[in-house]
Parts: C-alpha cells; structure tokens; sequence
C-alpha cells in the first residue's frame, strides 16, 4: 500500500523458486505414522520415566533440601564438573592435533584418523583396564611407575584425575580430531582468500571466517564428549580401585551406590538435579547447533607446501606411537602366562603363552555373553533404523512440519541424547520388569541411541535432492540409497554403543549375566592377579567392534563428512 | 520343496513346545570370581553328572544385592551364595527366601546365625566358612607381638591392601573384638535384638583410635598413599613374592594365594594379638547357600546337596579345594598343617564372633565407596596420606557411623 492513497496497490513480483510439486507428498496422517515409533520409544522409555522421576523427587517434602544439604552428593555433582572440564580438554586435544595436520597431506591424514579413532572404539570399560594396567603403583607391574623407577601411587588420591583424563583423552580424542580435521579442511578458502587481499587483519578473519565454519563441528564433538562423560561409569568402576572411587565418581555413580540409602524421593531429586546440569551443560552445544549442522562443499584441495608434509611425519609417528601404546599394553598382557603377569609387566617378556585366550573361549559364560551381546546389539541396530529413519525423512523433508520447526525437535533429541540413564531407571524397573528382561534390555537401549541416530539421519536426508517431478511413494527409499552412508553410521554407532554398555545393565539393576561388558566387570574383585586373563577377554570384546568399523570404515567416514554417496 | 505358509505356521508352536520340554538350567548366583570361581564349578559339575540338571553359574561379584533386591523378578537366581549375613534379614530380599527345610542338621553356633530371632526356621545352609583373625608372614620370622597394645610395626613392614574395604573392615573388627568384646555383643547378640545404640559409647572411639595409631605408624606418607591404591592380592605379593614388606593380616583363603605367587612352605601365621588380658580376637565370615522362592524344590535340593556334609573317605571336588587350602567347611577337617589350627577353632572356640560389616544393612552396608567400608577408608586416609591425629580422625569416624546407624 502507498502512503498517499490507501487504495492504491502496489504490484510487488513474488518468485516462486520451488520444485514444482506434482505430488501432495505424504498425508499428515501418514507422515504422523513414520515418527510413531520413535516418538513412542522417546516418550514411553525416556520422557515418561523422567516426569514421573520428577514427580516422586515431590513425593517426600524434605527429599530435595536432603539432597542439597549432603556433602557426599555434593562432592559427586562437583566430580561432573571436573569430567566436564575434560569434555573441553578433549576438544581442545583434538583441535590442536586436527591443526598442526591440516595440511600434512593426504597419507598422513589418513593414518592419523585411523589410530586417533580407533579407541573411541573400545568399550570403557576395557580402557579403564589398560590404563589401570599402564600406571599400576608397583614398578615392577606398573609402566609409568617403572619409568620413574619407584613405586608411585598413580591410582591414589589427586594422581588418579591425571589417569582418568589421560584414559579420556585418549578414548575420545580421535573423534573430536575427525571432525575438526575435515571442518579444517573445508575453510571457506575463497572467502579467506578475499578477506585476505582487502586487508582484513588477522584476528578478524578469524572471527568472522574461521570461527562460525568450526562452531557446528566444534559443537558435535562437544555433544559426543558430555554424552560420554555423563555416562562415565565403567570407567571408574574397572579403572580405579574401590578406595579411590568415592573420590572421583559423578553424579551417575554416586547415585547407583546410594540410591538405596537416600529412598525414593531422595534418589530422584538426586537424578533430577544431574539431569538439569548435563542439559545446562549440553545446551552449549545449541550455539554452534543454530544452523543446521552441515558441511561446507569441500575446497579444492590445494597441493601443501612441498617440505611441511614430511616436516610433519615425525610428529604424527610420535602421536601413533603414544596412541597404540595402550593397545599393545593390553594385547602382550594378554599374552602372558597369568602368574607371571600378576607379578611383574609386560615389558619383561617371557613366558608368552596363549593360555589366556584358550580359558575364555572354553569359559561357557564368556562365550554364550559374546553371542547374546552380539544378538542384542543386532537386535537393538535393527529397531533404532526402524524407527529413526522414517522419523529423520519426514523430519528432513517437510513432510509435517516447516524447516523451522526443526530446532524444537534439535533441541529435544541433544538433550535426550545427553540425559544421565539414572533419571529414568527406578520408573522403567517397575514398567518394565514384566517384559522380561531379554526385551526390556533392547527397548532401553534403542531408546538411548535413538536421538542420536535421528540426529545424524536428518543431517544426511536433508542434503539429498528430493526427486523433480514427484514425490511419489517410493520416495523414502530413494532418500535411504542417496544417504547410505549415513545409515550405516547409524547403525555401526548403535551397535557399538550397546556392545560396550556397562550402564545399562547394571542401572537397571538387571545384572543380566548374559551382557559381555559385564563379565569383564567381575575381573576387577582382584584386578592384579587376573590380569592376564581379563586383558584377553578384553582383547576379544574389542576385536568385535573394531572388525565391524573396519568393514564399514570408508562408508562411516563418508556418513560423518558428507551422509550421501558420491 | 517349496513350504507353504501354513506348514509354516504350524510349525512355530511345535518348535516352542520341544524348546521347552528340556529342563531349564538352575540358576545359580556366587560371587566369585577368577580361580574360585572355576573351582566352584568343578563342584557343580559333579552335580549335573548325578542328576542331569543343567545349571548356570553367573558371578553377579559386588552387584549380588543389587540382583537379589531388584525389581524385575525373572532375573532373581533359583539358588545364591552370599557372603553378606545381613543380606539374609534384609526386607525386601527375606520374604524372596524360600527356608531350608530337609538336609542335614548344622552346628549350633553356624544354625543360629542363619535363623532369624524368634523363628524356627534356617534361611540357609553355610558353604564355605573363613577365619578371619590371622596374621602371616615368611617362614623363618618368628615374630609376634605380645599385645596389641605393644604392636608398633615399623614403616613399610606391614602390607595392607587398603583399596579393598572388606580388608580395612576386617582390620577394625579384630582391633574392636580384641579391645571391647562387649560392644560386638551388644551390636550383634546371639539370641536377642541387636541395638545399634553400642555405636555410641567411648571404647568404640578407642579402639578406632587403637587401629588408627597401629595403622599411622606402619606408613609413611608415601607408603600409606600406595597402600590405598593396593587390593588384597597386590599386598600378599608385597610380602610373599617382592618381599618389600613383612606381615599381612589376611583370612584362612590368602593360603592359595601365597602357595600360588610365592611357592610353597613360605608361610607361617599367628593368631591376630590379643589386648591385654582379654581373649584373643576370633572374627569368622562365610558364605551362606540359600533358594529363592523361584527356584522351587530342585533349588531346596541343590542348597542341600551342595552343603551336605561328606562321608570320612569320600572324594570329590569339594574335598579336593578343602585339602589344597582356601577352602573350609564346619564339617572336615583341611589338610594342610597350617590350616588345621584355624579350622579348628572356627568349629569349637568360645570367643567366636561372625563378622561385624557381614550383617550391616542400610546405609552402614559395605561396598566401594559407601557404608562403613568408605569411614574407614577415610579413617586410613586421614592418618596415613593426611597428618590427622588418629585421636581426632577416630572421633570423625566414630560420628559418620553413629550418623549413619541412625539414619
């Protein structure tokens, strides 16, 4: 309208740049159908339990001020924190290592990515175990002590957060560094470039060119490191001794201990107050989530600097070295006749033995728990795509709800994706006891990995072009092919998450013999004197998860960078 | 040929009824784990080979209490061997006990523990019995105090494997038995209730500052922050394989151990020292076999058999751990020299006295990281890592258990 006269139009052209719709696309019924089952598992195994833990959290007037007034409780809350301070060290790990690579090359990119990730790999639990291995207080037993020469309490009070953050770092690290490493590699160069001849100084370009390409990345690592460190668990339950757990356990741990001594009310203002720091804390990661976590289309790659590619290759042998070490710790020990092992470490050689392995493959409880965790973690991959895929599609394309309402849904998935499993587990023991436990297991396990899984499903949909003419009903398995990758990805995390879950199982206090973390979790009772026989079956539960990566690798590293073919 | 879909069909149930006319094993939850754990099952074969019941053996370690008292009923074992006393009485997991009846009689002093006050019934039957009032050390020392009072070990003689509560629990029931026998009485009576108000009086804070004053001047700062990251075993090696420590307080089942890491004839053992005039301190523990509702008469049967009494020439495995040492039972008599003596009092001694920390329930209930096993653990901490004064970390510790028994 003109300002002078109301009833004069003004004619303002409107582009419609759409793909011209032929189809109606799916009904809203129909789209409201593919995100039943995941929004199902969501609610009924998380959301539901969580509400209902905050309601018994009321039930007792007293139950949260007792809670805020114990010292115990607070001492682990302020445990989380500190493991929250690691979450950024790995971050920050991995970005320096991602750095100093960025150009070294495509050789060394490659072998770093592979030694970097593969400890993100192995379950907690077994890292706990090489770690309490390698710094063992004996120097005739203990690496680090007999490179000191004298016998040091690694694993005592103070000296053990350095264990634990080495162990953390060590795990996770790799992860960070993949993200970082193919963000670094897909700067928006020309825009540097032209940043750089209109004189913008150094520091600005930083700023305004660097820093938002590396906030979404940044923000996944971060994501994957709280969630890991919320969950810490098996990591302090098999690498450090009983005396010293008090000390560094968090919330999660503080809370399995002694959820019988604060009652109901009691445990579940506890697991409340957890929740809400972890969603405080994962809530960070929204800043550099406010776009859509996408890659930029990757630069050309320019050829490095001739010289600074080999320049390098110490510096990345150096890296590999410290990073198998641990694996070649656990994998000699594992070699080694038992009493010898006990006695004195793996550097001492002789008598190598494949005794060790022998036993746990004749041990009928060992190898009846490696085929119902693998069934299991089959069962529980084929549910969460089940349910996460068409949940991602009609999510990614628009089937129900407008890219804007995305967020909200962003939103809810971190924050599900990062929750402490303790916030639930008392309502689901009651609800669930009746199922039985085989499927109880694999309903709370797809629950758990589910966010994750919509999460990075979306991620690779939405780059895959929706077909021209129509969207005809074949639609979603066209999407399924374009995006394979990102399936697989889904997959393989699903499986190795739930191949290496201690928590789970213990939590909901179904001690279900039948889970593998679980066997090697009763070595600990005498930690030094089983050493040999708990390295060995450690080294079996690992070879699983790492034999599936290996097959998949190419296609998961696609499915973390791009989530399409081509 | 090509199946059609309602052969198929009709096939389903029939796989599932012949899947379910073979007996499901027995369940059976221990806690074990390692060397013990193998020889329980060679004990349990013998089991299967007679009666052709199948039976599955998980060691649940730590989390026994978390199985028995858990919600999803399924999981609940037909049979458990639990070393914990009070697990027994608990509330949630007594009424999941099925009570023994039928089997052999036990002794009185063994029967009694296992009944509750005011019951006829047994709850269980023992397996497995320890002795836990033992000291040892290398053959050829012959040293012992006289008096608990006179015992000052110097720095880095004594080995204590201080990151397993039960080891720091075990420590402080022998200094309390030995010091004010009355106090573990009136805690634990043989016949009547218990009244955990004896946590309150002052020869509970003396004998922790007794055991806190031994405990500070056998480490060194140094030596007192290893102790703590050292388990049970790790400490047996400290004396019997690396020989950088002298003596180590440790139950009847260190034995195997010993002949195990350091070789055999290694070791001799004194009985834990006396206080003054008072009898010398005798703490036993043991595990006790019962059947869970669940598991029915078979699990009734299994108890019994398992716990049988054996006949004075039988041989099977049982008989065979007892011979090689770490194992006793209130029936037979070990035969290995050093045990003898032990076994011996754990069947006739007057001063005996079932672990202290084995009945606790509540919040006062061990386990890493909580209960009385975690005021310990600080007890130790404070006057052996810390500069605290064993006076005035008694006096902290004595308060967290008053604290605790109360809640």
């Amino acid at each position: 309208m003109s300002e002078q006269n109301a009833f004069l139009f003004e004619v303002a052209p409107h582009h419609d740049a759409r793909v011209p719709v032929a189809g109606q696309g799916l009904s809203r019924w129909r789209a409201a159908l593919y995100l039943l089952l995941a929004v199902l598992l969501s609610a009924g195994v998380i959301l539901a339990p969580l509400l209902v833990t905050v309601l018994i959290s009321f039930s007792r007037p007293g139950a949260w001020s007792d809670v805020l007034s114990d010292g115990q409780a607070w001492q682990a809350v302020g445990n989380t924190l500190i493991w929250w301070v690691l979450v950024v060290v790995v971050c920050a790990v991995g970005l320096g290592l991602a750095w100093l690579v960025r150009n070294a090359g495509p050789a060394l990119g490659l072998v770093m990515r592979v030694i970097l990730v593969l400890p993100a790999v192995v379950s907690p639990l077994t890292t706990g175990a090489i770690f309490r291995l390698l710094f063992d207080t004996s120097r005739e037993r203990g690496m680090a002590a007999a490179l000191l020469g004298r016998d040091t309490a690694f694993l005592g009070p103070g000296w053990i957060w350095l264990v634990l953050g080495l162990a953390f770092v060590w795990q996770y690290a790799g992860v960070a560094f993949l993200v970082f490493h193919e963000a670094l590699n897909r700067l928006p160069s020309n825009l540097l470039r032209m940043a750089r001849a209109f004189g913008v100084g150094r520091q600005r370009r930083l700023w305004s060119v660097v820093l938002p390409a590396l906030a979404g990345p940044a923000a996944l690592a971060y994501l994957f490191a709280l969630v890991a460190a919320a969950r810490v668990f098996d990591l302090v339950l098999m690498g450090v001794p009983g005396a010293t757990q008090a000390l560094v356990e968090g919330g999660g741990l503080y809370w399995w201990r002694h959820n019988d001594d604060l009652g109901d009310a009691g445990a579940a203002a506890l697991a409340v107050l957890m929740s809400l720091l972890v969603a405080g804390l994962a809530s960070l990661a929204l800043l550099g989530l406010r776009g859509r976590v996408s890659w930029a289309d990757p630069a050309p790659v320019a050829p490095p600097p001739a010289g600074r590619g080999r320049r390098l290759w110490p510096l990345g042998g150096a890296v590999a070295v410290l990073w198998l070490l641990p694996f070649a710790a656990l994998l000699f020990t594992s070699l080694r006749e038992p009493v010898a092992a006990a006695r004195t470490g793996w550097w001492n050689g002789e008598p190598w033995t494949l005794g060790s392995y022998a036993e746990a493959l004749s041990d009928s409880a060992f190898t009846g728990a490696l085929g119902t965790t693998f069934l299991r973690a089959v069962a529980v991959v084929c549910v969460v795509l089940l349910a996460s895929v068409p949940a991602a599609y009609v999510l990614a394309h628009e089937h129900l709800l407008p890219r804007r309402a995305w967020r909200p849904v962003l939103l809810v998935s971190v924050a599900l994706a990062a929750l402490p499993p303790q916030a639930f587990a008392v309502p689901l023991q009651r609800w669930l006891s009746p199922v039985g436990t085989p499927l109880a297991l694999i309903i709370v396990h797809a629950a758990l990995v589910m966010p994750l899984a919509v999460l990075v499903l979306h991620n690779a949909f939405v780059r895959v072009p929706a077909p021209m003419l129509a969207r005809d009903r074949w639609e979603l398995f066209h999407v399924v092919r374009e995006a394979r990758p990102a399936v697989v990805l889904a997959g393989v995390l699903a499986f190795v998450l739930v191949w290496n879950d201690a928590v789970v199982g213990l939590l909901l206090n179904w001690p279900s013999g039948d889970h593998l973390p679980l066997i090697l979790l009763e070595q600990a009772r005498h930690f030094m004197s089983a050493a040999s026989p708990l390295a060995a079956q450690a080294v079996i539960a690992t070879a699983v998860p790492v034999l599936v990566v290996a097959v998949t690798a190419r296609r998961l590293y696609r499915g973390l960078t791009r989530g399409v073919r081509r | 040929m090509p199946i059609s879909r309602r052969v198929l069909l009709a096939a389903v149930p029939a796989v599932l009824v012949a899947g379910c006319a073979g007996q499901p094993p027995l369940r059976v939850a221990v806690v074990w784990s390692g060397e013990e754990l193998r020889r329980f099952l060679r004990v349990v074969d013998a089991y299967v080979a007679a009666f052709r019941r199948p039976v599955s053996v998980y060691s649940a370690g730590d989390n026994i209490s978390a199985l028995l008292r858990g919600p999803a009923e399924d999981v609940i074992p037909d049979v458990a061997v639990i070393p914990r006393l009070g697990l027994l009485f608990d509330p949630v997991v007594r009424p999941r006990i099925r009570p023994r009846t039928g089997g052999h009689a036990q002794p009185e002093f063994w029967r009694r523990l296992v009944t509750p006050r005011g019951s006829g019934e047994e709850l269980g039957a023992w397996f497995k019995i320890a002795n836990k009032s033992l000291v040892w050390q290398r053959t050829g020392e012959q040293w012992a105090p006289a008096s608990l009072t006179s015992w000052q070990p110097r720095p880095g003689s004594l080995a204590i494997g201080a990151a397993d509560g039960w080891v720091l629990s075990d420590w402080f029931e022998n200094v309390l038995l030995a010091y004010a026998p009355e106090v573990y009485d009136g805690l634990f009576p043989p016949a009547e209730r218990g009244n955990q108000a004896w946590w309150g009086v002052a020869q509970v804070t003396e004998a922790l500052t007794l055991l806190a004053t031994i405990w500070r001047e056998a480490f060194t700062h140094d030596q007192g922050r290893r102790a703590l990251t050292m388990q049970f075993h790790d400490s047996i090696l400290d004396v019997f394989s690396y020989r950088t420590a002298d003596v180590v307080a440790a139950p009847d089942f260190a034995l195997p151990v010993i002949e195990l890491y350091g070789g055999r004839d290694v070791a001799r053992h004194f009985p834990f020292p006396r206080h003054g005039d008072k009898p010398p301190p005798l703490v036993v523990g043991g595990d006790v076999a019962v059947a869970m509702r669940g598991g029915g008469q078979d699990a009734l049967d299994f108890v019994n058999w398992l716990t049988r009494p054996r006949a004075a020439g039988e041989r099977d495995a049982l008989t065979d751990w007892v011979d090689e040492g770490g194992f006793l039972t209130p029936y037979r008599a070990p035969s290995h020299p050093l045990l003898r003596a032990p076994a011996q009092a754990l069947s006739r001694a007057e001063n005996r006295h079932y672990d202290l920390s084995d009945r606790l329930i509540g919040r006062l209930e061990g386990g890493d990281g909580r209960g009385l096993w975690r005021v310990l653990t600080e007890l130790f901490t404070d006057v052996t890592a810390g500069t605290v004064a064993p006076a005035t970390a008694a006096a902290a510790a004595r308060e967290k258990i008053v604290e605790g028994a109360a809640r």
